[in-house]
């Protein structure tokens, strides 16, 4: 759930071997990958976890700090250890990042 | 209902009310410790409804003591609940006990005996039969043996090749195969000469003779007659019953026959040079070219005509258009061959014999050989071979009678 700043470097290491070997990223950065379909499901991997959850928005930990999602009648359809899935009218995506 | 949700029914899942003030880490923890929670659905600010595996729950009791929730089944979904809640209805085990059990014993009778396969013999015969061997419906199933039943249907009807016995579930089915057997159509059998022939010898032993010895008959005369008469002791009884007595009997006679054949003693030959000359003729619609000569430059040639054409999609007897011929004049050269008499004449002897021996039948007895060469008035030597043998000439023909 925390950067540190000696990750840091080794971070932009990785993304210059992603970058020179064209390979997708978020399988060499420890990033989540966030797939959103219209409005109504948004399917997180590589989560670390919720910290807040009510009807109207939900905040998802991830290693570069978290997601909050805002919406109507939001449920969470599942969660997995690599794989959360929430679907409802979503209004609103908001990226923090641990700072805040 | 999708594949997962089949899967979760079959599994049988609760939904749980959890209650408290860090349900997100009663979330976070299950999760983490592999128990699978699926739609999550906030209700107030207090409480989520959850959905979770049955086997799951005494896991997730002890995280909600940790994490200082609490939770309550709201609602139980699938098979194990269905058959705990059924197995409180002794009725309903006893039912489907019974059921098993009567499925069971009336499996192992037997309730239908099919037989197929039946022509001539009737398939009740059989069913009789199967029936007095002790085989109905209502048999216990243990009790009929394929093998010997089979065998048992094969020896009571003699006119079956084959009989196949199984059993398919609560049923026998007997296949039968009928043997075919030759049609006997009343046949009368006359005997007739074979050849052109002197009659010698002439020894009947059934039939009525038509000719006597010394007489001459020619192919296809009958020799020795069947005959259709009432059967001894029935003389009177008028046409009822009938008897046929086919011809059977030896017939020894003379037989000539001649092979006769002209010497050829030139031989025409003729043998290609190896020269060639080719025209080429090129139609273009009614437009004609030629390379090459027009009439053709040898004396004696042998023609070879090509034609290369686009074929003509309407009709193949039209010539097409555009057309291309090639003619190929190979000439040649006629000679003639004096051939050695002696050695035409014998391949002539040896041509005539192996004609004769294919025309006399086995048995024959060769009496007397003449060979003769005469100077015809044609011009031409010719040749004939003439043998007379003895031989059986009697040939049986058949008439059916019915």
């Amino acid at each position: 759930m925390n950067i540190t700043n000696g990750k840091f470097r080794s971070d932009r290491a990785k993304q210059e071997i992603a970058d020179f070997f064209g390979l997708p990223r978020d399988s060499i950065l420890d990033v989540p990958k966030m797939v959103i379909v219209g409005n109504v499901e948004l399917s997180v991997e590589n989560h670390l976890g919720i910290i807040k959850y009510t009807a109207n928005s939900v905040t998802i930990a991830i290693p570069q700090g978290k997601v909050t999602v805002r919406g109507k009648d939001l449920v969470i359809s599942g969660i997995t250890r690599t794989l959360m899935e929430i679907r409802g009218r979503i209004e609103s995506l908001d990226l923090l990042p641990e700072s805040d | 209902m999708t594949l997962r949700s089949l899967w979760s029914h079959f599994k049988g899942y609760v939904i749980i009310r959890i209650t408290g003030k860090a349900v997100e880490d009663f979330i976070n923890q299950a999760y983490a410790s592999e128990i699978e929670l699926w739609n999550l659905a906030r209700i107030d600010g207090k409480s989520v409804l959850t959905c979770i595996y049955l086997q799951d729950l005494p896991r997730a009791g002890k995280i909600l003591k940790t994490t200082n929730c609490k939770g309550r089944v709201e609602r139980r979904v699938g098979l194990p609940f269905l058959i705990m809640k059924l197995a409180k209805r002794k009725g309903f085990i006893f039912g489907a006990l019974l059921f098993s059990v009567g499925l069971y014993v009336l499996s192992s009778f037997v309730w239908f005996i099919s037989i197929s396969g039946c022509d001539k013999i009737s398939c009740n015969d059989i069913a009789k039969f199967v029936e007095e061997q002790g085989i109905k419906v209502g048999t216990p199933r243990g009790r009929v043996d394929p093998a010997s039943l089979g065998k048992g249907i094969l020896a009571e009807f003699p006119s079956l090749a084959w009989v196949g016995v199984n059993i398919k579930g609560t049923t026998v089915s007997i296949e039968v195969s009928e043997k075919t057997l030759p049609e006997t159509e009343p046949e009368l059998t006359h005997l007739i000469a074979s050849e052109d022939a002197l009659v010698v010898n002439i020894i009947v032993f059934s039939g009525e003779p038509a000719v006597n010895e010394g007489d001459t008959v020619t192919r296809g005369q009958t020799l020795i007659e069947g005959s259709v008469c009432p059967p001894l002791g029935y003389e009177k009884d008028g046409e009822e019953k009938k008897e046929f007595i086919s011809a059977k009997g030896v017939v020894m006679g003379r037989v000539w026959r001649t092979y006769r054949d002209s010497l050829n003693l030139i031989r025409r030959l003729e043998t290609e040079t190896g020269e060639i000359k080719r025209t080429v003729y090129f139609f273009l619609g009614p437009y004609e070219f030629r390379i090459g000569p027009k009439e053709p430059p040898f004396k004696t040639y042998v023609e070879k005509r090509s034609v290369y054409g686009i074929p003509s999609l309407e009709d193949n007897n039209v010539k097409s258009a555009v057309r291309l011929t090639v003619i190929e004049y190979k000439k040649t050269e006629r000679s003639i061959e004096i051939l050695d008499r002696k050695e035409i004449l014998g391949d002539l002897r040896k041509k005539a014999y192996i004609y004769m021996k294919a025309k006399m039948p086995r048995g024959a007895k060769i009496l007397d050989e003449r060979e003769d060469l005469e100077y015809s008035a044609g011009g031409e030597w010719v040749y004939t071979l003439t043998i007379e043998t003895i031989e059986d000439i009697a040939q049986e023909m058949r008439e059916h009678r019915s």
